[in-house]
């Protein structure tokens, strides 16, 4: 029970689900435990609570012995069904050895059980240490082993994050906000070994030596599993202090969005099914130039793009090159028309369940964050946290993101289950 | 660095130069073209985003052929010698080599400083060399310079001077008092003002230099001539090559730049 509460805080970025019910349940089970009141009461109760997993586990094993059979009885050689099959039969491998050990697991946690009523009291102790450990094996397979080895890999675990920043209500407190922001995001992307680089970023008159209000940021977060780490940022942020301009030491509430899309290299993109035709965009250079060529030297490098099917602008004029600005609209164009597909395909997967996560609505306020009260609250899983500034230093940040992150996959498990 | 006074300074002075008139990519000293940034200087003209558009397009069609193994490039009238730069830095390494020739000792300075900067051991290589395009030996002048064996180019790109004088006059300050006006003036002495002598000029020199054998040809037979013109010249200068060509010319096609102008000619000899 013990390590199985340890690997609750102790998160690293790969698949972790487990269901919280089994969670609570592995704690009382260890309080059972404990008062050696534990009989094989114990094993059937986790077996009722995870029995929708334990179903789908022994369906698996089923089919894999199917497979097992059909492979012995071939005899020859080579074909492309036995090469499907061997195949299948790797994959379905690593899930047979946990369910022989959970198996084995429960034998022995039954096995111990009278031992728990011997008269001598070493061995009563003994005994007691053995069930304790058991049924951590069990829990765990439970919670831990089974969901991980059945849930597929992350479909988006590939794509790098394009985060766009912009001021909500609030004027200029609302556009500090986005700078704060923003630097947590980039605290965040350093402890998780990504980097964060700026595609635009536009600054309030005046701002940078007012401490640097933006009108609008957009960056970009390189690298395999930085889409799912930002994701869950998308919404609106709620931001509650006392400004820097405030004289009478009110408090301000101002808001700010940030949306949070999924990009990728070029190169990569010839190898996924996700492509822009370039037919259907239609760029615009701004500002016409008369004769234009060598009659004239004046710079324009604005240039709007335009996806005809879906209505979808861009424009970009941060940087003096054309070509530049086009490259990049290009990127956040493409990571705009990707999102929407995404969201779509889990638009339609949410309707079996309605989820706590919903990363679709752009306008919902997902976070707040209370300066006065050194608290922030996330709105969808209700989970609050105190001491700001760990939360804006990233790493408690990243608790907030990884309870999200679970919750996600509990319901892509329910999902999966009530198949 | 400056310490930060003297950036305030800088600063002033910049801003006033711009607010003269002066050019922008003259102020701050470069120009973006394409994924290069190329360095500017008074007089040799600046590089234009019709001139990137265009350079761009024929990068792509380079990268999709299958011609050859290396693919050797002339760009005449180079200036800042952007063109040849952005093509031998974009394509693969060993597979691109490019020439770019200028009447002005100012500009083949400025577009060597440019080579220094941009490229390094082992990335493709560019030469720029001087030559006048109405010298008769112009082509002769070109391969006494280059350390290599006389040999044809595939493809010849060329943004000549194209303006005729009575536009030239109309030109805003900011080209006219900045810009050298060889860069820009299209009309040669003794030919109507129209602002298409270079193009008539590099249609003898293709025509004379090329035999049917191509012994002597700038341009290798199947070879690409890619020229940049002025609002309204396409069909002129269509028309020029047509006639000047004839039936060496196997293709021809009119390309538009960004702002939907007709802006360059290319030619397949």
């Amino acid at each position: 029970m013990l390590l199985c509460l340890a690997a609750i805080t102790r998160s690293s970025w790969t698949r972790r689900p487990f269901a919280t019910q089994l969670k609570r349940l592995a704690a009382t089970a260890a309080a059972k435990v404990q008062t050696q009141n534990a009989t094989s009461d114990l094993v059937d109760q986790l077996e009722r609570d995870a029995r929708r997993i334990l179903r789908v586990v022994e369906r698996r094993v089923e089919e894999r012995e199917k497979l097992l059979k059909e492979d012995m009885a071939e005899t020859a050689g080579g074909s492309s069904e036995q090469i499907r099959r061997a195949r299948a039969l790797k994959e379905s491998e690593a899930l047979q050895e946990a369910w022989t050990r959970y198996l084995d697991s429960k034998q022995s946690f039954r096995e111990v059980g009278p031992l728990l009523e011997d008269p001598d009291p070493e061995i009563r102790s003994m005994a007691v240490e053995e069930r304790t450990s058991l049924s951590s094996v069990l829990s765990d397979h439970l919670s831990h082993t089974f969901p991980s080895l059945l849930l597929p890999p992350s479909p988006t675990g590939h794509f790098s994050a394009l985060i766009e920043l912009k001021p909500g209500v609030g004027g200029d407190e609302s556009a500090l906000f986005v700078s704060t922001v923003l630097k947590m995001y980039d605290r965040l992307a350093t402890q998780n070994s990504y980097t964060m680089e700026t595609i635009s970023a536009s600054y309030l008159e005046g701002s940078k030596s007012s401490g640097g209000g933006m009108k609008e940021a957009i960056v970009e977060v390189k690298g395999e599993g930085a889409y799912d780490l930002f994701r869950w940022e998308s919404g609106v942020h709620r931001v509650q202090r006392v400004p820097a301009t405030e004289t009478q030491g009110r408090v301000h509430t101002s808001t700010i969005s940030v949306i949070v899309l999924p990009t990728s290299e070029a190169s990569q993109e010839s190898e996924s099914e996700f492509k822009v035709d370039e037919k259907d965009v239609k760029t615009e250079v701004m500002r016409s130039r008369g004769a234009g060529g060598q009659h004239v030297n004046k710079t324009e490098s604005a240039v709007r793009l335009t996806h005809i099917p879906t209505g979808i602008t861009v424009s970009m004029q941060d940087s003096r090159s054309q070509h530049s600005n086009r490259a990049k609209a290009w990127q956040i164009l493409r990571a705009r028309l990707l999102d929407r597909k995404l969201t779509e395909e889990m638009q339609k997967r949410r309707d079996v369940r309605q989820s706590i996560v919903r990363s679709s609505d752009r306008s919902e306020k997902i976070r707040t964050y209370n300066f006065p009260q050194d608290r922030v609250t996330d709105h969808r899983i209700g989970m609050t946290l105190s001491n700001l500034d760990a939360v804006f230093e990233g790493d408690h940040l990243r608790m907030v993101i990884d309870e999200l992150q679970r919750e996600h996959e509990e319901s892509t498990i329910e999902d999966m289950l009530s198949e | 660095m400056p310490p930060a006074k003297d950036y305030d300074a800088l600063l002033a002075s910049m801003v006033r130069r711009r607010a003269n008139g002066e050019p922008l990519a003259y102020v701050i000293g470069n120009q973006p073209f394409g994924s290069l940034s190329v360095k500017c200087r008074p007089p040799t003209l600046i590089p234009r985003p019709e001139t990137e558009h265009w350079t761009m397009k024929l990068l792509e069609i380079l990268h999709a052929s299958r011609w050859h193994s290396k693919t050797h490039v002339l760009d005449i009238c180079t200036g800042t010698g952007c063109i040849p730069l952005l093509l031998a830095k974009a394509s693969p390494n060993g597979h691109l080599n490019a020439v770019g020739v200028d009447i002005s000792a100012l500009a083949i300075n400025l577009a060597r400083e440019n080579v220094n900067d941009v490229l390094r051991d082992g990335h493709n290589s560019v030469s720029i060399v001087k030559g006048d395009l109405f010298s008769t030996s112009f082509a002769d002048d070109i391969y006494r310079q280059l350390s290599q064996p006389r040999a044809p180019f595939d493809v010849i790109t060329c943004n000549p001077p194209y303006i005729p004088q009575h536009e030239y006059d109309r030109l805003s300050p900011s080209v006219r008092d900045y810009e050298d006006p060889v860069a820009l003036l299209g009309d040669h002495a003794g030919q109507p003002s129209d602002g298409l002598s270079f193009y008539q000029r590099l249609v003898e020199i293709l025509h004379s230099t090329s035999s049917p054998l191509g012994k002597n040809s700038i341009l290798t037979e199947g070879g690409m001539l890619v020229v940049e013109h002025g609002d309204g010249q396409s069909q002129a200068v269509q028309e020029i090559f047509k006639t000047g060509f004839g039936r060496k010319l196997s293709r021809m096609e009119a390309w538009k730049d960004q702002w939907n102008k007709h802006r360059a000619v290319m030619a397949v000899l």
